[in-house]
């Protein structure tokens, strides 16, 4: 299998061959009635979110779609909140899972079935059945389930040899087998003996692979009948056995934006992160890199969480709904998803695509395993709630409190929040 | 006589629009949010609803408001002798040389970071910050010192925000110094040499009166500059991270109010901001400009 | 006279010491400034490899092209003059009439309005931020220019507490003498007044300038289309959620575009600033 080279450039040349005749001589007629849709997402014009758009609107259904680049899920949400509140939604918006119940409940996310029932559901009836739940909150279907992604491990193989560790790399790990390469490699690499090397392991201080660690152990940061589970013996462990490598040395935690550079120009050795980079990592690291399963806890069922993101409708306007409608058929259709598959994220699609890169093949067993959501963070106020949460994951690697007390702490604070 | 002075129409007249402009930009949002601050807001149907003192309260219990009014205190307490002080040297050394063809140069390097923006400063300086190989690290390593963790380092965050929004807005006070300076007669400075006075004695007894109204003016300024510049390097640099360890009372304002969208807790951190200004202004237009020489 | 040699012997070593000290202070100062510049015009595939450079390594233009093709980068920088053009303007047009009346007219409300004017010098900018954001949203304005510039503009209690001195320190027989020639109190202002601050207001709209080419986080607030942009608020898009294909090079062309306009605003304004901030 080869790393699909997807950049914006190709994709408008490829197109341009089959579709550029009838295109022009249509142009014209079809630019006047277009009706002008604004996609608030999370993905910059070089990406294949950007190749998607492109895609739909060279096929001149009547609706002009625009990419807005609006940052992260949390950046994205605030500035759509922020827009709202002005009174002029984008149309639709990409944003994680995790804020469902926030978009719906405090962002208004639209019912697809209320702006089209029967689109709806042939809309929905393109992705697995068990991605479903995922999009519907309140009973209500609040956006198309297209992106999945999930924690896995990467590392760096030049590292790896050089430390000498076994060429063949398990398919599933355990945090003894990782934290224990993690030391072999600060051993043999650190103090200078490698050029680049400067910190073996970076586990992603956000409240994502924090939850991976909390449910691994048999805890939970929300349990399915919505109560936080955090001042729970078992989410206290997993905490602990996240921390262990913060406070041993083993880990530099950084925000995401460092660990990302820091893993491509060669200076970390293993970093735990979304499976998306599957894309990234490779095209800007001039080394191997392989993946292999999030470590699990020893001696503890391995339950994994899923992330990622879904498009959802805000417009308000029946127009713009239904334009948003179309573009959302777009993205559900084979088409589409082959488009999309560039980003990196699994195919949560009936379609059968071929995945984008072989390292991909991790992200992919443990989807086969069973993945259970990430947070939803539920209430009006759940995106202070998140922030919440990765204050405390924050301050637990930090050191400042003993785990348990933060934690009971933290079961107090985001408690409050999510039943607001 | 009076037909020097404009009457009262023309004055009026004159001053009008500049002050309404600032009645209504300026003190009517304040007065808007003594309202706000009773009031809950519900971004998805836009409507208000009475909340009575839940938001004074929710803000007093808000453990990351504790520290933000400390941290507004220590900034303060840091920054402000810092962009008085420094400048102060730099302009005394620049007057020191003034002539040589080196000393515009120092000139325009000192106030260049003074022109750049905020969301630039941090673009240029999380790349020299990584924690793991940022630039900084690696010239460390390369000579031989222990790296940092900079501002993701719970003790060490506030020092790196105060040394880069000193980086960033120190040239502005850096050149009215210089301008002050450069005014002071030169034999006035050459006769208390040769009388013998010391380079701290000269600054104290010539430079310090003769420019005081500057001096006045700088201190005053950067005292309200500093609460504002700040908040950009927070916002780029730590988001007030790591957990709210390097927030203070105008990016809290920020993030509750434009992030969270909890406008009634906004504006009432934004009415302690006031509070805080005004007992500010007040100290030092009492104690300061009382001993400020005008020439 | 070996005494006088031997204070000679000493400023020379004192000025030494000075240049040592303000060059280490230049230096260490302009390092970021000197990265960015040299990341700017490295290829961005470089830029990761090797952390420090003082000098581009393959000089390229590169990742202007690359920043011009996946943003409106010229269109930003043109927002951003005319925003930066437009509050210059405006906070000129309000404070030197205030100053002038503040300075020469008589009212016998005149000093409370003076006080009540120049006190705003002290509001922090974010301190009005969420009311003036709901009146924006209110008018409609969210995503316009005029959102961003209009209430830029209202901070102008440092340029009337400046441009009032400016015009107090004025010889008074200038005014007497014009208005025994007949002209009024309008007439003074601009034939009188206006002439002779000339020379210091080149160095007022030059941190006016700045200070609005650079406003960030209202400027986040309020222009949301990527075509909208200033270049203070553009530089932000260009990290990305799956961010390992930042674009170092990109980003730090466009924040050398962005300091561009400003070190020219700045250098004609020099004799300006100068000569406004010695002392009166």
């Amino acid at each position: 299998m080869k790393t699909l080279p997807l950049t914006r450039r190709s994709l408008l040349a490829g197109l341009a061959a089959g579709v550029a005749a009838p295109a022009i001589l249509r142009a014209e007629a079809v630019r006047a009635s277009d009706a002008r849709i604004v996609i608030s997402s999370n993905f910059g014009p070089e990406t294949a979110f950007q190749a998607v758009v492109d895609a739909f609107n060279a096929k001149e259904l009547g609706v002009e779609a625009v990419n807005q680049f609006d940052g992260n899920y949390e950046e994205a949400t605030a500035k759509t909140l922020a827009a709202i509140s002005a009174g002029r939604p984008p149309a639709l918006m990409t944003t994680g899972w995790k804020f469902g119940y926030y978009a719906k409940r405090t962002l208004g996310a639209r019912d697809l079935r209320e702006i089209d029932a029967d689109a709806a559901e042939a809309l929905i009836a393109n992705f697995v059945p068990s991605v479903h739940p995922l999009v519907t909150v309140d009973d209500a279907l609040v956006g198309v389930p297209w992106a999945m992604s999930t924690p896995i491990t990467f590392i760096n193989m030049e590292h790896w040899r050089a430390a000498g560790l076994e060429e063949t790399i398990p398919e599933t790990i355990d945090t003894d087998w990782l934290y224990e390469r993690a030391r072999a490699l600060d051993a043999a690499l650190g103090g200078g003996a490698h050029p680049t090397f400067r910190s073996a392991l970076s586990l992603s201080n956000n409240e994502w692979t924090s939850q991976s660690y909390v449910q691994n152990a048999g805890g939970a940061v929300i349990d399915e009948t919505g109560t936080v589970g955090l001042d729970r013996p078992e989410s206290i462990a997993g905490m602990e056995l996240f921390c262990a490598p913060a406070h041993e040395g083993l880990w530099i935690p950084v925000g995401s934006r460092e660990q990302d550079a820091a893993f491509v120009s060669g200076a970390l050795s293993i970093v735990t992160t979304s499976s998306t980079r599957v894309i990234a990592y490779p095209q800007s690291a001039p080394f191997e890199v392989a993946t292999t399963r999030f470590p699990g806890v020893p001696g503890r069922e391995r339950r994994m969480n899923s992330g990622g993101n879904f498009l959802g409708v805000y417009a308000q306007d029946a127009e713009q709904a239904q334009a948003a409608m179309r573009f959302l058929e777009f993205c559900a259709s084979r088409e589409g998803q082959e488009l999309w598959s560039g980003v990196g994220y699994l195919n949560s699609s009936i379609h059968e695509i071929p995945p984008v890169t072989p390292l991909i093949a991790a992200a992919q067993a443990q989807l086969a395993d069973g993945l259970t959501a990430e947070t939803i963070w539920p209430g009006t106020r759940g995106f202070e709630a998140q922030n919440a949460w990765r204050n405390w994951v924050s301050r637990m690697l930090e050191r400042v409190d003993p785990i348990p007390e933060a934690m009971a702490r933290a079961q107090d604070e985001i408690t409050a929040l999510v039943s607001a | 006589m009076r037909g020097a002075h404009g009457g009262s129409l023309q004055t009026a007249g004159l001053v009008a629009p500049a002050f309404f402009a600032v009645a209504v930009f300026l003190y009517l949002p304040i007065a808007a949010s003594g309202l706000l601050a009773v009031l809950d807001y519900h971004p998805a149907t836009r409507a208000f609803s009475y909340a009575g003192l839940a938001n004074i309260e929710a803000v007093w219990r808000d453990p990351a408001f504790r520290v933000a009014a400390w941290n507004t205190l220590v900034y303060c307490l840091v920054l402000v002798p810092a962009q008085v002080v420094v400048p102060l040297l730099l302009a005394l050394g620049l007057r020191e040389i003034a002539g040589s063809r080196l000393a515009p140069v120092y000139y325009a390097c000192l106030f260049a970071p003074t022109l750049v923006s905020f969301s630039v400063a941090g673009a240029v300086w999380l790349p020299l910050l990584n924690p793991i190989n940022g630039v900084l690290n690696e010239m460390l390593i390369a000579i031989g010192l222990p790296p940092s963790r900079w501002h993701t380092d719970a003790r060490a965050a506030l020092w790196v925000v105060c040394v880069v929004t000193f980086w960033k807005t120190f040239g502005l006070n850096l050149v009215l110094w210089y301008a002050a300076l450069m005014t002071i007669p030169r034999e006035q400075i050459e006769a208390a040499r040769i009388d013998g006075a010391g380079f701290f004695r000269r600054v104290r007894d010539i430079d310090i009166p003769l420019a005081s109204p500057t001096a006045f003016f700088i201190l005053v300024t950067t005292v309200f500059t500093t609460l504002d510049d700040i908040v950009g390097i927070i916002d780029v640099l730590t988001g007030g991270g790591p957990f709210e360890r390097t927030t203070n009372l105008p990016y809290l304002l920020w993030q509750k109010g434009l992030v969270f969208f909890q406008f009634g807790q906004a504006s009432v951190v934004a009415l302690v901001t006031i509070a805080i200004v005004a007992l500010l202004t007040f100290v030092q237009f009492r104690f300061v400009e009382r001993r400020v020489t005008y020439a | 006279m070996r005494e006088v040699a031997a204070a000679e012997r000493r400023r020379r070593t004192a000025r030494l010491l000075v240049h040592g000290a303000l060059a280490i202070a230049s230096a260490a100062t302009l390092f970021p400034l000197v990265w960015m510049l040299a990341a700017a015009f490295t290829p961005n595939d470089l830029i990761l490899a090797r952390p420090f450079r003082l000098w581009p390594e393959q000089a390229t233009l590169a990742n202007f092209a690359a920043a011009s093709e996946a943003y409106p980068i010229w269109r930003w920088l043109w927002n951003s003059l005319l925003a930066a053009a437009a509050v210059t303007a405006g906070k000129l047009a309000l404070s030197l009439p205030a100053a002038y009346a503040f300075a020469r007219g008589r009212h016998r409300w005149r000093d409370a309005a003076f006080g009540f004017v120049i006190v705003t010098m002290a509001f922090p900018t974010v301190m009005v931020i969420v009311p003036t954001y709901l009146a924006v949203v209110r008018l409609g304005l969210v995503d316009t220019l005029p959102a961003l510039i209009v209430p830029s503009i209202p901070y102008i209690g440092f340029y009337v507490f400046f441009f009032r001195q400016a015009m107090k320190a004025l010889p008074p027989e200038m005014f007497e003498a014009a208005s025994l020639d007949g002209a009024g109190f309008l007439r003074q202002f601009v034939d009188i007044a206006l002439p002779n601050v000339a020379h210091v207001v080149p160095a007022l709209a030059a941190f006016a300038f700045l200070g609005a080419w650079n406003i960030f986080l209202w400027g986040q607030l309020t222009l949301a289309s990527v075509e909208n942009k200033t270049l203070a608020v553009g530089v932000a898009l260009f990290s990305d959620i799956e961010g390992a294909q930042s674009s170092w090079g990109p980003l730090m062309a466009v924040n050398s575009l962005a300091i561009l306009p400003v070190l020219v605003v700045f250098l004609v304004a020099r004799r300006s600033i100068e000569r406004a901030f010695a002392n009166r």
